[in-house]
């Protein structure tokens, strides 16, 4: 019989101490798997967190802890990324694994994919090696049922000699027995059984070979293939005992009917764009309502605090600071940033449920390829529509160090949710009549889309750029799990995007707009020579601004925006106010007003969209990219490509519209 | 259906084979077998990406996609389908 640990110290030695159970006071379970076969959801149905699920593998790049109750003991269960083996590819899957070895957890819950079973038995087999302490979860077996696949888990259970549970965590099936088996695992409630689990015999040279660490007969990678070989293989023999297949396997037939349309020759490309172009229709015309209800709302509202903080004797000065300072700012952020937000969230979310991400990635990765970039930067750029430092962190998919850079780098191309609803105002602003008629919503929609297509071929140049020059190399390998496709769950994924991101989202940018709008109107108010603060700097800033097709104040804003993009227009609002034009804010074509009246045309709104799409990352995504690369270097550049790409494109822009 | 030995990326869309060596290089080789891509596994060639390359292979129940570069390392001989595929 042979030891995982003894193996593992012959292949990877986990950095730190070794701690046992008994010096910690609570009981400890990790949960590890497969990638994508629903561990976050398992661990959010026992400890009641909201852990982001979604239907790709890889959507867990960070351990995550929580804690759950089970007669009367308190368990804390780790959430660890999903991993195929023992054997690490990547610096988080060296985490991961380092925990597990490390002998910190009491026990390890190995949750198995019903409708793929083999691998998660291999897994097993191999955890197996390291502990006896295994509960065996096979979750997703609704799914497998709906695809005929059926498991016989008592069979399961008595052929591995360990306990195991059917699950079904989407739907919460199967949680209470969860639970029930890992505390009597622990030792906490009943007995343990007794039994011996399994062990896998490797073929004798290589038994020889791990019991004798002296005797060099065999080298590392055919040990590791003979290894894997004999798992599957055993894995599958297992299998085959208790798995059942219906012959009609229509389930599996749709999904291939599905990819044929989502990833054929001319309809894959097409579904891409068409469905990218229709979220934004849907955003555009559906946030246009809210976003004037909110507006006059909060337009009413101004006129009765106004009175009241008079009628209440206070001061001017602070009555404008709050007022026009740290109010308009918020209701601005809330009126026109939120909107939008509570439709493409969740939007999106249902594609990510659907498993429609790992096709896009599936469709891009020639493309990429050709960049000397990995297909996987289509999911992180993905990830980037809802916040760009998310999609920085989600970067650790990418195994190759140079290709994580790559992305890394040019995930600011994507619009994150601060910046994308700035993007629709300016359309409707600007470049549409009334968002009210459908042609001119499909027209913001399908300016929309090429906007962020153009985003994408930014980042794809930049990519290609940086792969020829400082970040040269050959490309790696790319290996890509495509989900089954999930019917997504609307009711859930509507109530997570709302209350987990969008009012996460809100409530950052608000928490950031309030001193930031407080700030400004101190600015514009502090005379400085003839002007203010703020009048100088933009006057300072002009010459720049207007070269880039923009102007003083439109560049001063985005510096000052750097906190959060969300902050950008309202800033801009009150700067221009502070010179003088003072306006009545009550909807959104007051705004254009103010902007035209301060010297905007349809050519200065194309740039500072084109400046929007490409500038320096907000500050949380930099702090996020220095904490991913520990580099300085790379931090700076990140800041400085976008922004110089975006200087480029932006002056390009401007004197070719200036030429017409 | 004839039982030649070709590389895995040479599989035609729906045609099957059984694994006889996962080679590669190191990392990506680790890798493979990971994903069950190990001596004796069938393996199915599903679908391509709309510009023909990377593809999509069934493998242990799973679809995973695999660019042409990674698969040529793979030898496979082609068989019939097996029962439940």
């Amino acid at each position: 019989m042979l030891r995982f640990f003894h193996f593992s110290d012959y292949f990877y030695k986990p950095e730190g101490k070794r701690s046992s159970a008994s010096e910690k006071s609570q009981v400890v379970i990790a949960l590890a798997g497969n990638p994508n076969v629903g561990k976050s959801t398992v661990f959010n149905r026992l400890t009641g967190l909201h852990q982001h699920t979604g239907n790709w593998p890889g959507k867990t790049v960070a351990t995550a802890e929580g804690f759950f109750r089970h007669g009367g003991v308190n368990y804390r269960l780790v959430d660890i990324p999903g991993m195929y083996s023992y054997e690490p590819h990547s610096a988080e899957e060296e985490a991961a694994i380092e925990f597990l070895l490390s002998g910190s957890a009491d026990a390890v819950i190995v949750v198995c994919d019903a409708g793929c079973l083999a691998r998660g038995i291999s897994l097993v087999m191999q955890t197996a090696e390291l502990t006896d302490n295994i509960l065996v979860c096979v979750n997703l077996t609704d799914e497998a049922a709906r695809r005929g696949i059926h498991v016989d888990t008592r069979k399961l259970s008595h052929m591995l000699g360990m306990p195991v549970v059917a699950t079904s965590a989407a739907h919460g099936r199967g949680m209470e027995e969860l639970a029930a088996e890992a505390a009597r695992l622990c030792g906490h409630s009943g007995a343990r059984k007794a039994k011996k689990p399994f062990q896998l015999k490797y073929p004798e040279p290589i038994e020889q070979c791990v019991s004798d660490p002296e005797k060099k007969g065999l080298d590392r990678d055919k040990i590791i293939a003979s290894t894997a070989s004999s798992r599957i293989r055993m894995a599958d023999a297992v299998c085959s005992g208790c798995v059942s297949r219906d012959r009609d396997n229509a389930r599996s037939e749709l999904d291939r009917r599905l990819d044929r349309i989502f990833t054929g020759r001319v309809s894959g490309r097409l579904c891409m764009i068409m469905l990218l172009a229709f979220v934004f229709w849907l955003t555009i015309t559906g946030a246009n309502y809210p976003s004037e209800w909110l507006s006059a709302m909060f337009g009413h509202l101004e006129g009765f605090l106004r009175n009241l903080l008079a009628a209440i004797h206070i001061p001017r000065i602070v009555q404008g600071l709050l007022i026009d300072g740290v109010y308009r700012v918020l209701t601005w952020i809330i009126s026109v940033m939120l909107p939008p937000m509570a439709i493409f969230f969740p939007l999106f979310t249902l594609l990510e449920d659907a498993g429609y991400l790992p096709r896009v990635a599936f469709n891009l990765d020639s493309c990429l390829h050709r960049c000397g970039a990995c297909g996987k930067q289509a999911l992180t750029s993905c990830m980037g529509f809802g916040c760009n430092a998310v999609g920085v962190t989600g970067c650790r998919i990418i195994d190759s160090p140079r290709e994580r850079l790559l992305a890394i780098v040019t995930n600011s191309f994507i619009p994150c949710n601060g910046r994308f609803p700035m993007l629709t105002a300016l359309i409707s602003m600007f470049l549409l009549g009334s968002v009210a008629a459908p042609f001119d919503s499909m027209l913001g929609a399908a300016l929309l889309t090429g906007l962020i297509c153009l985003g994408l071929l930014a980042s794809f140049g930049v990519s290609k750029l940086l792969s020829m020059t400082l970040l040269r190399g050959v490309p790696s390998s790319f290996t890509l799990e495509l989900p089954p496709y999930r019917k997504p769950r609307v009711l859930s994924v509507l109530f997570r995007s709302v209350f987990d991101r969008t009012l996460f989202v809100l409530g950052r940018a608000a928490a950031v707009a309030a001193p930031a709008g407080a700030v400004i109107w101190i600015m514009a108010n502090i005379p400085m020579g003839s002007g203010t603060i703020l009048s100088a700097v933009c006057h300072a800033l002009d010459p720049v601004g207007r070269f880039l097709g923009m102007d003083g104040v439109i560049l001063t804003a985005f510096l000052l925006g750097m906190p959060a993009n969300e902050i950008v227009i309202p800033l801009m609002i009150m700067a221009y106010m502070a010179q003088g034009s003072l306006t009545d804010l009550n909807d959104i074509s007051a705004i254009r007003d103010l902007f035209v009246s301060n010297g905007w045309t349809a050519s200065t709104a194309v740039c500072t969209m084109l400046f929007s799409l490409m500038h320096w990352p907000c500050s949380t995504t930099c702090i996020t990219i220095y904490k991913e690369t520990k580099s300085l270097k790379w931090t700076i550049l990140s800041i400085v490509i976008p922004t110089a790409a975006g200087a480029i494109v932006c002056a390009g822009a401007a004197a070719l519209m200036r030429f017409f | 259906m004839d039982n030649s030995e070709c590389a895995l990326c040479d599989l035609r869309d729906g045609e099957c084979g059984r694994v006889l060596s996962a080679g590669g290089c190191r990392e990506l080789g680790r890798r493979l077998l990971d994903l069950g891509f190990v001596e004796g596994a069938f393996v199915k060639r599903l679908f391509a990406a709309p510009s023909g390359d990377p593809a999509a292979y069934g493998i242990c129940g799973a679809v995973i996609a695999l660019r042409a570069d990674d698969a040529s390392g793979i030898a496979v001989k082609k068989t019939s389908p097996p029962e439940f595929w």
